[in-house]
């Protein structure tokens, strides 16, 4: 017998990228080229904190089929898919001045009075600082994110200055879609 | 001087974000965080509060062309003179 398939690792460490894009235009979420590099974008690759990075996660409900009457045994459906955000921690800095890198997110993410929208993009398995181009896929989850709030990530010696805020999966995410020119 | 624009009762603004030609409503602190243009147009929803939806445009040509291996290419013109 010929060896099984074994398809190449994909590799991501230090090759995953969270990136913040305010608007998609297409209806099938794929970004463009303008829309993930433009400096309305923020890749908060290396602002969110690695336990405090965005990790959507999906729950499908398995429910019971409706017994008949002679049945004897029980089957199931599938049934509803929930799709959660949850919580995003990333570096801030309570004195870095106004439009400064150091309160880039905190002045992205902040809104007291509601919710800021936009699109979660996660691109994996290419080396993070490279630029995003037409035809690589990434992962674009639509989202609400809350309201921001000081915090600090680590203790003691490793304690750095954080916020913290929690975002919603408003609608269906795209997976593995392409970027567009 | 320039006006300082000013943000709704929601605290956004409608903008116009010249790298990608969308209008949009931006969290009015992240102004200076983008390419953008303050439009005279409302941001919010007046009844309910909500941004309002995007408009989604294109970008304008970049007066400078890239050649498809991302190089600026030369101006020949200019090259020339």
């Amino acid at each position: 017998m010929a060896e099984p398939l074994r398809p190449a690792p994909a590799k991501l460490y230090g090759r995953e990228n969270w990136i913040f894009v305010p608007t998609i235009a297409s209806a099938a979420l794929a970004p463009t080229v303008a829309e993930a590099t433009g400096a309305s974008s923020l890749d908060i690759t290396r602002i969110a904190f690695a336990d405090g990075a965005p990790e959507p996660t999906q729950n499908t409900n398995l429910v019971d089929q409706n017994r008949r009457f002679g049945d004897t045994t029980l089957a199931q459906f599938v049934g509803t898919t929930t799709y959660a955000g949850g919580q995003m921690t990333y570096q801030f800095d309570q004195q870095g001045a106004a439009a400064s890198d150091p309160v880039k997110a905190w002045e992205k993410f902040k809104n007291t009075s509601g919710t800021v929208t936009g699109f979660l993009v996660k691109r994996s398995n290419v080396a993070r600082a490279t630029t995003p181009i037409a035809g690589q896929f990434v992962d674009v989850y639509p989202v609400e994110i809350g309201p921001s709030m000081p915090t600090k990530s680590g203790d003691g010696e490793n304690a750095e200055g954080a916020a913290v805020c929690t975002f919603a999966i408003t609608s269906d995410p795209a997976f593995k879609v392409a970027i567009l020119a | 001087m320039p006006k300082t624009p000013q943000p709704d009762e929601q605290g956004r603004l409608r903008v116009l974000d010249k790298d990608t030609g969308h209008q949009l409503s931006i969290n009015a602190p992240s102004l200076p965080h983008g390419n953008y243009e303050v439009l005279e147009e409302p941001a919010s929803d007046p009844i309910s509060g909500e941004a309002l939806p995007a408009v989604h445009g294109t970008p304008k040509k970049t007066p400078v062309e890239t050649t498809t291996n991302g190089r600026t290419a030369e101006n020949k013109e200019k090259h020339d003179g």
